[in-house]
């Protein structure tokens, strides 16, 4: 088991390493420099990227970055905050505590109703409940999450007033509701079907036609035997849900107005900020690493046939 | 002659399945008896019902699947008119089944204790779980698992596959039931394995004196365990007797192919095997007559129209359902 | 005589034994025995899928609504008058079914003739008749022409075919007032003239004002039509997308699924990895870096290629790119599944054993039985194709103006949402109709194919 963390741990950090390098290649790709405006001189343009450290040969330019990026420095802003640095940007000045916030709190509420909505619907299968469950989640999941955040804006938000919309720092705690439900709809649906489709195959399986014949109670043999089992694949979806929230959590900050990493991250992609777009792809991307290593060593601890692998295949 | 009191009374049982294609016939109109302590093997092909008629009889049959006519009496009692609730209560505790395929009847999540000991549990609620435990480690014992508390900490990959059978044994057992329905157990199995898992369920017979139905397509095991047997064949029992009558004096010509088929030990060298010919019955459209008409050598006439009669055919409870005999009634009587 | 006895479980059926004595008992033919069973005419797997698939009437319908929107988006255009691009500067920000105040005088002034032409009508910024142009149009046959000396704006020409003058015009203030016989004649002839001339221009005359059914925006151009448009560009974009996956994955799971061994592992290393990448972060960096690159060399490149590319424009070709990179991932494990679980079987193993040769096994045995599998993929790879399209346009990623997708379509909406909910909600409604009918359709096929008891 310990070794199987190990290597879990190494793959993570060589993706990691991976991602940086990708995104280095990729800003340098661009030609022209970022420093380049209508009134530079060639002489400006060299002096500031001398000051950057940009007239380096690119290898070096890229150990530096890693060197950097593993103490915590991940560079300077070139343009929309010129000087800052992006460290402080992006963790000081509460952006990414702003959006940490909405896409834990649109997990919780993804998993805590997508999985008992999927269960009713598989105990119930086949009654009015479950093809209520069923439309909804199918509709649910074809929605593209900037229609559904938009009307949430018009309807509940400016026309029937129902949650307040313009949402700014999420001071009060009702501003959160119109984006985290925006955020969490996907995924929501998502896991209920999920959940569904695993519980009833979970329902068909052999060892539940022996604990009927057990005699045990339904409702025991359902949150027993099914349930751990129907699992399993739910939370193997943890993992490519990270990334669908903190892709969602772009559309939602963009509509909502929430002045959180994803949006800012928007804006120096249009902006062509360089060390913006790097630091925030790699703190993004390190976040969907790691919940995709907990994800791993989660499955291997619920699921006994594998983590208990002693020569016995 | 055992003074055998009445354990299970099926009469006239029929199951259909309800699907999109039809109505599939699983098993239209058997009867047998079953007394305490007796062992019946219920023989036949895939697709003979012989399955759908233990489900039925305990009560786990499901959609499309429906009982629509006969009666089940154990101890008395009418168990195809039981509440939910009522089934659940008669199912492992007075009742047990056991599978085909160890390995995924077992719930791989959970250890072979927890299982065994959430049967009991389950039926008795003032039992403790220390007695529950040790009750468990006991069954255990009794099927031939050695250091039982260990294996009771352990998950079912980590048993082979005759001690996953065993293990489902003793999780039959735990409640003391007084019929074990056993669907075609040893299947699965490796040979030398069938013949430890019979020898051990011929013990447990012995010992504890339950009855077993012992539901297989194998003729060699009946011969072994069995006290009376039922040929099954497209839903209908078309043979029913004690071990040796059936061996020795069949008298159907299903059953009679059936044994003719086997290989045997002191054939003479390149003799040719004899199947019985032709293809398994179509349950959606089952023929009018005998449903066995069509593949038998001996078919007449009237077989091919009407169903035949289920008569006695010898001595101790000897019932074939053939129009053969009735013709030799009537030729004896001319 | 032995006692006829029925065996005693069944005493309650007591047969008539003079009846069971009158039976046939002489022996049925073996002709006789096999008529007695019916054998069912047997399906082929795959018209048994399609009978499946007919009977579930939910993908049925989902299947129905999917090619109206896609007759909606493809031959919609032919339906109605107005174009994606044009501006009617008359007619900006219109409500669903609502006409502007020149097109209610245009309207009017239809009751006063049976064909006209209105220049605050036209799209664009030209409102008036050039000078020294010859207009014409034709009407039952007959090619009817004039000459227009001086810029004639704000007017209306009216054609009354019956009338002795059949070609006057009339000002547009005055068709404003209601005043419609306030008449300038128009002198025009009958000759035949050459109509591809320079200097020469067809007249388009309309017989009624069409209504803008979803409205326009706030540059005067129709919804329905910028719908329409946009309903092309995201399902082409999506079927295209699912297209190159398709091929890119397949090929490649099925060469790594063929092989095995050592090739296998090092193609199947590199997917992981490749998988293992938040795809949407690199496709938003991919989107940025590949624009101006691109477009450097589809400017510089001469050849035909290059010049089909660059009419879709840089986004679209990027989006394409990101996808040929990083979506066939997903494609090639399901293909590498396939082969691996085929090649396993006992049908391809006895194919082997009877000396078939290996593209044979490959043509015969592996690629039919996979093609359900493939096909449910691709089927489901084009809505998250166009989902994934329609997010980078949302962002202001995708395509590029004048190309519009229903994705940009919401974006723009998004400004005057409070205003104009309308804008949003059609475009909006018809994206989600899209991607709810292909899922909808994708899940019929796969359970068509794999049925379970539902």
């Amino acid at each position: 088991m310990l070794s199987y963390v190990a290597k879990r741990i190494g793959v993570s950090i060589l993706t990691l390493l991976l991602i940086i390098c990708i995104t280095f290649l990729l800003m340098n790709a661009v030609p022209g420099s970022p420093f380049m405006t209508e009134k530079s001189t060639p002489e400006m343009i060299a002096m500031a990227e001398a000051k950057y450290g940009l007239d380096k040969p690119l290898i070096v330019q890229l150990w530096n970055y890693i060197k950097g990026y593993f103490q915590g420095d991940m560079g300077v802003s070139l343009k929309m905050q010129k000087g800052t640095d992006v460290t402080t940007i992006i963790f000081r000045e509460g952006k990414f505590v702003l959006s940490f916030k909405l896409g834990v709190w649109a997990v919780l509420l993804a998993v805590i109703v997508g999985v008992p909505l999927g269960c009713i619907a598989a105990y119930n299968r086949g009654s009015w409940i479950d093809s209520v469950l069923r439309v909804m989640t199918t509709v649910g999941v074809a929605i593209p999450s900037f229609v559904l955040c938009s009307l949430l804006l018009i309807y509940c938000g400016v026309k029937w007033e129902l949650l307040p919309v313009i949402s700014g720092s999420l001071t009060d705690w009702k501003a959160y509701i119109a984006p985290v439900i925006g955020l969490s709809f996907y995924p929501m649906c998502y896991i209920a079907k999920l959940t569904r489709t695993s519980m009833l195959d979970a329902i068909n399986q052999d060892y539940i036609r022996t604990a009927r014949a057990k005699g045990l109670k339904t409702g025991h043999i359902i949150f027993k035997h099914a349930l751990r089992n129907c699992l399993i694949p739910v939370i193997t979806y943890l993992g490519p849900m990270t990334a669908g929230i903190i892709t969602g959590g772009f559309v939602v900050e963009q509509t909502f107005q929430i002045p959180g990493l994803g949006k800012y991250f928007i804006s120096s992609i249009l902006n062509r900020d360089y060390p913006i777009i790097m630091g925030t792809t790699v703190v993004l991307a390190a976040l969907v690493i790691m919940m995709n290593l907990i994800v791993d060593i989660t499955y291997k601890l619920v699921d006994p046939r594998i983590s208990l692998i002693k020569g016995d295949s | 002659m055992k003074n055998n009191e009445k354990l299970l009374e099926v009469r006239d049982l029929r199951v259909s399945f309800f699907t999109h294609a039809g109505e599939v016939k699983a098993v239209d109109g058997i009867s047998y008896d079953l007394g305490e302590h007796e062992v019946m093997g219920i023989v036949g092909e895939s697709g003979s019902g012989k399955s759908v008629e233990a489900y039925s009889i305990i009560g786990l049959l499901q959609n499309p699947g429906r009982v629509i006519g006969g009666s089940v009496k154990f101890m008395g009692e009418d168990v195809l008119a039981y509440s939910e609730e009522q089934k659940r209560e008669f199912r492992g505790n007075k009742v047990s089944m056991i599978f085909q395929n160890p390995m995924t009847c077992l719930n791989p999540v959970y250890t072979i204790g927890n299982q065994l000991m959430e049967a009991l549990l389950c039926h008795n609620k003032d039992v403790t779980r220390k007695a529950a435990y040790d009750r468990a480690v006991e069954m255990l014992e009794l099927v031939g698992i050695n250091n039982a508390r260990k294996r009771m900490r352990q998950y079912p990959h980590e048993f082979s596959g005759g001690m996953r059978q065993r293990a489902m044994i003793a999780m039959a057992l735990i409640c003391s039931p007084k019929l074990l329905i056993a669907d075609e157990p040893t299947t699965a199995l490796d040979v030398t394995i069938q013949a430890q898992i019979l020898e051990l369920m011929k013990d447990i017979q012995r010992k504890t004196g339950m009855s077993i139905i012992f539901i297989t397509h194998n003729l060699g095991v009946v011969a072994e365990i069995c006290d009376r047997v039922s040929v099954m064949y497209a839903g209908h029992i078309v043979e029913q007797g004690n071990v040796n009558d059936i061996f020795y004096r069949p008298k159907h010509p299903y059953t009679e192919g059936l044994l003719r088929s086997m290989p045997r030990v002191d054939t003479k060298e390149r003799e040719r095997l004899i199947p019985i010919e032709g293809t398994p019955v179509d349950l959606l459209n089952p023929p009018k007559g005998c449903p066995f008409a069509p593949r038998c050598e001996k078919c007449l006439r009237v077989c091919l129209e009407h169903k035949p009669p289920f008569l006695q055919v010898g001595e101790d409870a000897h019932g074939s359902a053939c129009w053969l005999h009735v013709k030799e009634m009537k030729e004896a009587g001319e | 005589m032995q006692k006829l006895n029925l065996f005693q479980l069944n005493a309650d059926r007591v047969p008539d034994l003079k009846e069971m004595f009158a039976a046939d008992f002489t022996p049925a033919s073996a002709e006789e025995r096999v008529s007695a069973t019916e054998s069912r005419k047997s399906v082929s797997y795959w018209r048994d899928a399609l009978r499946r698939f007919k009977q579930n009437k939910v993908s049925m319908g989902a299947l129905a609504l999917f090619f109206i929107i896609f007759l909606f988006s493809f031959l919609g255009p032919m339906l109605i008058p107005y174009n994606y691009a044009d501006q009617y500067r008359c007619s900006m920000k219109l409500a669903p079914g609502e006409f502007s105040k020149a097109e209610m005088t245009a309207k009017a002034a239809l009751e006063h003739a049976d064909l006209i032409y209105d220049t605050v009508l036209s799209p664009g910024s030209i409102s008036s008749l050039s000078r020294n142009t010859t207009y014409w149009f034709r009407h039952k046959g007959v090619t009817y022409s004039f000459y227009n000396e001086k810029t004639l704006g704000d007017v209306i020409v009216l054609f009354r075919a019956e009338d002795a003058d059949p070609l006057v015009y009339i000002s547009e203030k005055d068709a404003e007032n209601g005043v419609f016989d306030n008449i300038t004649v128009i002198a025009y002839s009958t000759e035949n003239i050459d109509t591809r001339a320079e200097n020469t221009a067809r007249l388009p005359l309309i017989k009624s004002v069409c209504p803008h059914v979803f409205g326009t925006d706030s540059a005067g151009r129709d919804l329905m039509a910028r719908c329409m448009y946009g309903g092309r560009v995201s399902l082409s974009i999506g079927i295209i997308a699912a297209l190159i996956v398709l091929f890119i994955g397949s090929l490649y799971g099925s060469v790594a699924g063929l092989i095995g061994g050592k090739v296998d592992f090092i193609m199947m290393r590199v997917v992981d990895i490749i998988y293992s990448v938040p795809d949407v972060l690199i496709v938003l960096l991919l989107q940025v870096v590949l624009k101006d690159p691109l477009q450097a060399w589809l400017d510089s490149s001469p050849s035909g290629f290059a010049r089909m590319m660059s009419n879709l424009g840089v986004g679209i070709v990027s989006i394409f790119i990101t996808f040929a990179c990083l979506y066939w991932v997903g494609m090639s494990r399901i293909v590498r599944g396939q082969v691996l679980q085929l090649k396993s079987q006992e049908f391809v193993t006895a194919a082997t054993a009877l000396g078939v040769p290996r593209s044979r096994i490959v043509k015969r045995h592996l690629l039919p039985n996979s093609v359900g599998q493939l096909v449910i993929a691709t089927c489901l790879q084009i809505p998250s194709a166009i989902f994934l399209e329609s997010f980078l346009s949302f962002l202001g990623l995708g395509v590029s103006i004048p190309m519009t997708s229903l994705g940009s379509l919401c974006s723009d909406a998004l400004e005057t949402i409070t205003l104009y909910p309308y804008r949003l909600l059609y475009p909006g409604i018809i994206l989600t109709l899209l991607v709810l009918t292909l899922n909808l359709v994708g899940d019929g096929i796969r359970d068509a194919l794999d049925p379970r008891l539902k």
